[in-house]
């Protein structure tokens, strides 16, 4: 069994951090990150990583326009996204559902629970 | 009153009245007749005594003739004639009482005889004279006797016959005189008859008047008593009128106010009140509607409500309002479903909150809307929903690897003194110390914004201030290896120390952050005291040599969380606060903030503080400026040196060593809100440029301390600055070379004397409206500042 691989998307870098930590030590997947939406369009086309954990408020190109354009492109349409997002508003969550994403994690998050909520998301087995 | 004398009254009367005049007619009458007899009687006397005269004068003529025939003796010639004179007299007396034919005939028989007896008389007494025979005198008197005979017959008959007349006469007067009386006593006794009726009559009529007067004054006074009743009534009723219309005219008076007041409600009302009849037509338009819409009563009046509302919801108001009509609630608010949207007169649209009610009075409808704009209120409420997401996110962001590095350290999956555990660490503790930035500067921007706040001001040095400031970001500067000058000017200010320290550490810091490693952050201050201390300000600018900030940005990064957006790695976030900080503590110091920017050269931040009572430094920095209140909106020019499109007034530095000219160009600039600095030397003019990068070069080129050409020499050479708009100020003209010399971004040359100060404003103004930057502005910039937080 391959290892999974997650990309996870925050401008912020001690969110990346402390997320790669967590589902690395958790886990035991193996983490990409991204700063900024950009950045995560490429890495995921290039690496195409079992699961996305995206932000959503990022300056210049946003989590939801980032999804967008990961939709878009055939080479990562098929990549389940999960939001990992402060900006958590309930009209926000139904938007987000709306719009296909297959779940949304709050921040702060628990990082003990942070890898389960995300294959119970994605109908992974966790080992 | 012909009714009050009864008929009988005046018939009666009519007939005393007239026996009373036939009475006296016929008294009139008899006594005439007994006048009339009375008269006769004399008469006859009268006749009967003429008569024996007659008879006794003709014996006495006789007797006289006798006498005179016998003795003829003439004395009785005298008798005998004064007898005929007599006799002739009671004749003609005779002829006038005798009446009747009988007598008037035996009259003339008298007088015949008279005369015969007179004539024979006659004849004896010339036949004496002339001695007549004694014969003839017996014929003659016996003659005479006869005619004498004859002549007492005739008066005896006519005394018989007068005698009769009177007798006749008394009777007939007798006769006369009873039927006299007995008419009279007739006719008396008639009168009589007539009053005792007349009286009776009258006094049934008086009895009658009286009892009818007596009725008559009891009625009057029944009536009296009624009228006065009656009008004691009728006063009481006026009264109750007078009263009842007081009041009437009292509520009047308060509907006319009640009205009054209810209309000037209805208009002053902030909210549009529009009222509709069953037709949806308008008929009542409001000022507050009126301004809301755009549209005036009288356009408004009269159309369909559809005018206000956007085509494309008519028919669905329509329908709602048509389902309200026909439902039984008052009122209701309008838009429960869906917002409402007006439509202003020029077609734009706003969210409206608006309520209706309906008013049915005599199966009238009348529909009336209440609505109020509010696009500020939903612009604010939109503000505040971004600024609650923002700082929900702000917080959640640190406190989410805060909670995920504690959390994976506590589990006991990672040990603290590993690598992984060190780095998880270290993260909850910067991120700790970035939350509690974020909540110390949510918490003092409130503070300082609310009103409550209160600047605890004292006498202090800036000096000190920037001392205390440099202290606390210098650690940060030497981490970053970024160089600190500093100028520390004694200038005694009147301020809050701990708030300009907190400002000047924002400032300070954020151009630390912005600087690239051995770069250098200036921080300048400029006393431009004028006059008054009252007047004066301080300009303290700090300059960086970072990105710079893009121009559309150059307002907005003061308002909250509006950093310059990162896409670079470098985490120079901080709390998205301190520059909305920053504009918060100047403005509550009545100064002003503002940032200038060079893309890809870097930033000046400037503000200014007004030094209050405490000012004995003027010239405390060897340089004089001059100024005037920076207030000017400058004139819509886009980018460039500074001009953009705020709020920043305009900085000319005016390079002239002829201080009375200087102060007249001043004021011509402050006559167009212009900042100013002065410079009297090249030397100063080199310093001062350095420090404002001032948006228009004044310059004049002769001065001590190197000349204008040096001044412009050493612009040219600095990328910030050799594009400075230039006006040439000069009192000698210059040559085409010299002129070439003199070149910075537009350049204008004047010739002193030769153009007015008017002229001068004109071409200085020309040239500012002119500046218009075409450089590309990207770079980044963000507004968090604490060092400590960053």
């Amino acid at each position: 069994m391959t290892v999974r691989q997650i990309l996870v998307v925050d401008n912020e870098e001690y969110i990346q951090e402390v997320a790669k930590i967590c589902l690395e030590t958790v886990a035991g997947w193996q983490v990409l990150t991204a700063s900024s939406g950009e950045a995560a369009l490429k890495i995921a086309e290039a690496e195409q990583p079992d699961a996305i954990l995206l932000d959503v408020m990022m300056p210049g190109m946003d989590g939801l326009t980032t999804f967008q354009k990961l939709q878009e492109n055939a080479a990562t349409h098929h990549i389940p996204v999960i939001l990992l997002t402060a900006k958590i508003q309930s009209s926000d969550r139904q938007n987000y559902e709306q719009m296909g994403l297959r779940a949304t994690i709050a921040k702060p998050f628990d990082p003990l629970e942070l890898a389960k909520q995300i294959a119970q998301a994605l109908d992974w087995s966790m080992t | 009153m012909t009714r009050l004398i009864p008929k009988p009254l005046i018939v009666g009367f009519g007939l005393a009245i007239t026996a009373v005049i036939l009475n006296g007619w016929l008294s009139y009458q008899n006594i005439n007749t007994l006048v009339a007899n009375e008269q006769k009687e004399a008469n006859s006397q009268l006749i009967l005594n003429q008569l024996e005269q007659i008879l006794s004068t003709i014996k006495d003529a006789a007797l006289g003739q006798r006498s005179y025939l016998l003795t003829k003796d003439n004395r009785y010639l005298v008798s005998y004639q004064a007898a005929v004179t007599d006799i002739n007299h009671h004749v003609a007396s005779l002829q006038q009482g005798v009446e009747d034919s009988t007598q008037q005939r035996q009259l003339r028989q008298l007088q015949h005889q008279v005369n015969n007896k007179l004539n024979a008389l006659q004849n004896i007494v010339p036949w004496q004279q002339q001695d007549l025979s004694p014969a003839i005198q017996p014929d003659l008197l016996a003659q005479g006797q006869r005619i004498l005979t004859e002549l007492q017959q005739i008066v005896t008959e006519m005394k018989t016959r007068e005698k009769n007349t009177l007798a006749q006469q008394v009777k007939a007067s007798q006769v006369s005189f009873q039927q006299a009386i007995t008419v009279f006593f007739l006719v008396a006794l008639l009168n009589l008859g007539l009053l005792a009726l007349l009286y009776y009559v009258m006094r049934r009529n008086f009895l009658t008047n009286q009892q009818v007067q007596m009725a008559l004054h009891q009625a009057k006074a029944d009536l009296e008593q009624r009228v006065s009743e009656r009008t004691a009534e009728l006063s009481q009723i006026n009264h109750q009128l007078q009263i009842e219309l007081d009041e009437r005219r009292q509520v009047q008076e308060a509907l006319r106010i009640s009205q009054a007041r209810f209309v000037g409600i209805l208009d002053i009302a902030g909210d549009a009140i529009i009222s509709i009849d069953g037709n949806q037509r308008i008929t009542l338009f409001n000022q507050g509607a009126e301004k809301i819409f755009g549209y005036s009563a009288q356009e408004a009046i009269g159309q369909s409500l559809d005018l206000l509302i956007p085509p494309r919801f008519v028919q669905t108001h329509r329908q709602h309002i048509n389902e309200f009509s026909r439902g039984s609630a008052q009122s209701r608010c309008m838009g429960e479903r869906q917002e409402v949207l007006g439509q202003r007169k020029d077609g734009t649209e706003f969210p409206a909150e608006a309520s209706i009610s309906k008013l049915k009075l005599e199966e009238e409808v009348t529909f009336t809307v209440i609505l109020r704009d509010i696009t500020d209120r939903k612009q604010v409420e939109q503000m505040k929903n971004e600024f609650v997401s923002i700082v929900s996110h702000e917080l959640r962001t640190p406190l989410a690897s805060i909670h995920g590095a504690l959390g994976m350290l506590a589990s006991g999956l990672l040990k603290t003194d590993s690598e992984q555990g060190k780095r998880l660490l270290e993260i909850a503790v910067n991120s700790t110390d970035r939350l509690v930035c974020l909540i110390n500067d949510i918490l003092d921007i409130e503070w300082i914004e609310s009103d409550r706040a209160k600047m605890e001001r004292t006498v202090c040095d800036l000096a000190d201030l920037i001392k205390k400031a440099v202290d606390r970001v210098q650690s940060l500067a030497d981490k970053v290896n970024v160089t600190l000058s500093i100028s520390y000017p004694p200038i005694q200010l009147w301020v809050d120390p701990d708030r300009i320290v907190q400002m000047l550490v924002n400032l300070l810091s954020n151009a630390i952050k912005f600087s690239s490693a051995g770069n250098t952050v200036w921080l300048d201050v400029m006393d431009r005291s004028v006059g008054s201390p009252q007047d004066s300000t301080i300009l303290v600018s700090v300059r960086d040599q970072g990105r710079g900030i893009p121009v559309d940005k150059l307002d907005s990064i003061f308002e909250r969380f509006q950093q310059v957006d990162s896409s670079d790695s470098r985490n120079h976030d901080g709390t998205g606060l301190g520059l909305a900080i920053c504009r918060s503590i100047v403005q509550q110091h009545h100064g002003q903030i503002w940032v200038d920017s060079v893309l890809g050269k870097g930033s000046t931040f400037y503000f200014t503080l007004p030094i209050g009572s405490t000012s004995q430094n003027a010239e405390a920095i060897g340089i004089a400026q001059k100024t005037v209140q920076p207030t000017l909106k400058v004139p819509q020019s886009q980018g460039g040196y500074g001009l953009e499109k705020t709020t920043r007034p305009a900085r000319v530095l005016l390079v002239e060593d002829d201080t009375a000219l200087a102060n007249l160009l001043i004021m011509q600039f402050e006559h167009q809100n212009m900042i100013t600095f002065h410079a009297k030397t090249g030397q100063e003019a080199i310093h001062l440029s350095q420090q404002i990068a001032p948006d228009l070069l004044v310059l004049d080129i002769i001065l001590p301390e190197g000349d204008g050409f040096a001044v412009v020499e050493w612009l040219q050479k600095h990328d910030h600055l050799y594009n400075t708009p230039l006006l040439v100020y000069s009192a000698k003209d210059l040559s085409e070379s010299e002129r070439n010399r003199l070149r910075l971004g537009d350049t204008e040359f004047l010739t002193k004397g030769r153009v007015t100060l008017q002229e001068f404003e004109q071409r200085a103004m020309a040239l500012l409206h002119k500046l218009t930057k075409h450089e590309a502005v990207e770079t980044n910039h963000d507004s968090s500042t604490d060092p400590s937080c960053g």
